[in-house]
Order: structure tokens, then C-alpha cells, then sequence
């Protein structure tokens, strides 16, 4: 095992197939798109002062990919979306922050000698995704309301989990509104101890599905934890990215988010993955194509 | 290859990740929000609920996400939905001048039971402290 398994692969190198060299542009402009879609689906444009700055950060952005390596474009992005952190640390999402990494791991990349850039863009990707898989299991390990099921449980009950699958049973959709309707009612009652309201199986015996959905859960998350950290390069380990990605689409519906992991993905894949790199590539413009609509 | 451009990253990403998680841990904060990717790990603070009570004696009034909830002055509290302590609740209480324009605020989370269906609500944190007034 190598912790810097993206280094120049002799093997590929001497096909013309990889190395360590080109200059990312196509990793590039696969992130500025994803940026582009969040910031265009995020950052309200009522206020036109803050649309001007958002717009104008976005030409930088473009510019600096269509420019073939600058840096200085990545480097003006990563520091705006940090910025939008430093502001509202705790209201930002996720892959706002994500975002804000991948943006600044290509200034890196793109600031180094051409034939260490995809390496760089490469590893630097593998590692955000590690991160994100190993904190992520952490948190779902130390959480009751996860770990019991009732977290998945009340969404799977209120049509926040599973609902694109849900939709096609009338009697589960008939379910969930009348559990809906329930909890928007005892929202509006001064709360008191003891106080509850009874929710109705939307599925067939709720609590078995709600602890099975959270044990798969944590189970993908765990090992793609584990492919990404001991075999990033491996067929299987970006076939199952490419799963979990399509298994959200169709559970949660984090659009974004899901775009942001596809283009990490995208980043991290190696050449020799081509058909897994254009699965990605899909992934990543038609999710984030699907949060702007 | 310099070790900034190879780690500068990762060693960002962990220590807010890290930051978030102690927070996580150490003062109740929710595990959605800081840039942990601790997502999906418990109920989104979208959902916890902040009631007031006006100190002329009439119903509370509860704390929405919209601007159009009972109050618009709701965005500087809403923050302690996920930063769920009283000190935050103090600190944001909404003032006329240096006057609380609330006798009391609570800030109440879910809790459901998987096996009895049942959704509750679970007081965890009040400004001031004591009984309601």
C-alpha cells in the first residue's frame, strides 16, 4: 500500500496513458461547473450587490480554468468560499466547505510543474474523500438517534427518506401525510414533557427497514472509508462511489451534494478508468443540472 | 513536490473536521453543521423548536424558520438550533435596548421511538433558567 498511490505509474506513463503530468483542465472545468451550480442555487440573488460579486467570482473562476493551469483563479474561488465560511461558519453546508477544499487543492495542483499537476489533483481528491467517508462513519457511530434507527425511522415515517421510491405505493404516500399532517399540528402546541403524537407505519414493520437502511448506510460509507484510503486506483472502490452517488439520487435527494461527490470522484479516478470518468462527469452535470432546475 | 501542495488539504480539512467533532461532543453542537460531514448522523436543527414567552402574560410564541412566523427577528436565534446551549439563547435573546423582550426562551429538540412511534419533544436548553413564568 502506498499513501501516494497517484505518483507518475511508469506502467501508464510509458503508454502515453497517464503519468503524473497534464494540467487539469478538464478536472477543472468538471468543478467549476459543480461551483457554479451551487453557488447559483444557494446564494440568493435578491440582493443584487451580492449577485455582482457571485457573478464576478464566477468569470474568475471560469477564466481560470479556460486558462490552462492558472492558479490565481482557483485560488480567488477557494478564498471566497472560505470567506462565505468565515461569515456563517455554522450555517454554510457541507459541501459548501467541500467545495472550499477542492477548490483550493487545485490552486495547489495547478500552482506546481506541469507534470505534477494530476497527480496532485488526484491525490489531493483521494484524500478529501477519505476524509469525508471516515468522518462521516465517526459521526454516525457516536449518534444515538442513528444508531437506534429512530432518526431514519422518523424520516422514512414523515417521507424525508425514500420518498422517490415511496411515491409509486398510494397507500405508503397516504401514510406519510397523514404523519405529516400530525406533526405539523403537534409543532404548533406549546411543548411539555411527555407530550407525543403516534405516527403510522408508512412500510410494512418500520423499525426492522429503519435499522437495516441505517446499517447499510454506515456500512457503505465505512468501506468506501476503507477502498479510498488502502486501494483509490481499484475498479471496485470508484464503482461503488459511483453506487452510493446513484443510491442518494434516489433516497435522499441532496442534488448538490451528490454532484460535489461525483466530481471528486471525477478528480480522483485514473485514466485508465475511462468509462468510470465519464459515468462521473454524467453524474456531476446532471445532478447539479437537476439542483438548478 | 513541496508537502504543502501534497497535504496542505488534508490537514485543513481534518482539523476542522476535528474542531466540529470535539464540538460535537463537548457542548451538544449539531453534528449537520461546522464542516464536519457529520450529515445524516441525527435530526437536522431545521427541526428543533425555540418558544418565547412575552413577559405581558400572553401565549408563547414559537420561533419559525420563515420569515413569516410569529417573529422575523428568527434568523439570529435560529442559530442556536444548532449551537444548543442557554448561553446562546441568552446571548441572542431578542433586546429593546438592553431589556430581554421575552420573560423566557426554550429551545426543545425531537426524540421518536422507533418501536412505540411515538414523537416527543425533549426541553434541552432554557433562558433563564428555572421554571416557566
Amino acid at each position: 500500500m502506498s499513501w501516494t498511490p497517484f505518483l507518475p505509474d511508469p506502467r501508464y506513463a510509458a503508454r502515453g496513458r497517464e503519468g503524473g503530468g497534464g494540467v487539469a483542465v478538464r478536472e477543472s472545468v468538471a468543478l467549476a461547473f459543480v461551483c457554479a451550480a451551487y453557488v447559483a442555487t444557494t446564494v440568493g440573488f435578491g440582493d443584487p450587490a451580492r449577485a455582482v460579486a457571485w457573478v464576478g467570482l464566477g468569470i474568475v473562476m471560469f477564466a481560470g480554468a479556460a486558462g490552462r493551469g492558472g492558479w490565481q483563479g482557483w485560488a480567488v474561488v477557494a478564498a471566497g468560499l472560505a470567506l462565505g465560511i468565515a461569515g456563517r461558519p455554522l450555517a454554510v453546508a457541507n459541501h459548501h466547505y467541500v467545495l472550499t477544499w477542492a477548490s483550493l487543492a487545485l490552486a495547489l495542483a495547478l500552482s506546481a510543474p506541469v507534470d505534477e499537476r494530476r497527480t496532485l489533483v488526484r491525490h489531493n481528491a483521494r484524500w478529501l474523500l477519505v476524509a469525508i467517508m471516515g468522518f462521516a462513519t465517526v459521526h454516525k457511530l457516536i449518534s444515538g438517534p442513528f444508531m437506534d434507527g429512530s432518526f431514519l425511522g422518523f424520516g422514512i415515517a414523515t417521507g424525508a427518506f425514500a420518498e422517490p421510491l415511496l411515491q409509486f405505493c398510494s397507500s405508503c404516500v397516504e401514510a406519510i401525510g397523514r404523519n405529516v399532517a400530525a406533526v405539523g399540528e403537534f409543532r404548533t402546541t406549546v411543548p411539555e414533557a411527555g407530550a407525543a403524537v403516534t405516527l403510522i407505519d408508512p412500510v410494512p414493520n418500520l423499525p426492522a427497514v429503519a435499522r437495516a437502511f441505517g446499517l447499510a448506510t454506515l456500512l457503505v460509507e465505512a468501506v468506501l472509508f476503507v477502498l479510498f484510503l488502502f486501494v483509490p486506483r481499484a475498479r471496485v472502490t470508484h464503482l461503488l462511489l459511483l453506487a452510493f452517488a446513484a443510491g442518494l439520487g434516489v433516497i435522499r435527494q441532496e442534488l448538490t451534494f451528490i454532484s460535489v461527490v461525483a466530481v471528486l470522484g471525477y478528480m480522483c479516478c485514473p485514466a485508465e478508468h475511462a468509462r468510470l470518468r465519464w459515468a462521473y462527469l454524467a453524474a456531476a452535470v446532471a445532478f447539479s443540472g437537476l439542483a438548478i432546475y | 513536490m513541496p508537502f504543502a501542495r501534497r497535504w496542505a488539504v488534508l490537514i485543513a480539512v481534518c482539523l476542522v473536521a476535528l474542531l466540529q467533532l470535539a464540538q460535537v461532543l463537548a457542548r451538544r453542537q449539531s453534528s449537520w453543521k461546522g464542516g464536519g460531514f457529520g450529515m445524516y448522523a441525527g435530526f437536522h436543527p431545521n427541526l428543533a423548536e425555540i418558544w418565547a414567552w412575552p413577559p405581558d402574560g400572553s401565549e408563547p410564541v414559537r420561533f419559525t424558520r420563515s420569515a413569516q412566523g410569529p417573529e422575523n427577528t428568527s434568523a439570529g436565534l435560529r442559530l442556536c438550533t444548532v449551537r444548543t446551549t442557554a448561553a446562546c439563547l441568552e446571548e441572542r435573546v431578542p433586546r429593546d435596548g438592553d431589556v430581554p423582550r421575552y420573560e423566557r426562551l426554550e429551545l426543545w429538540e425531537r426524540s421518536f421511538d422507533l418501536d412505540s412511534r411515538r414523537l416527543s419533544r425533549r426541553l434541552i436548553a432554557a433562558f433563564p433558567g428555572g421554571a416557566r413564568p
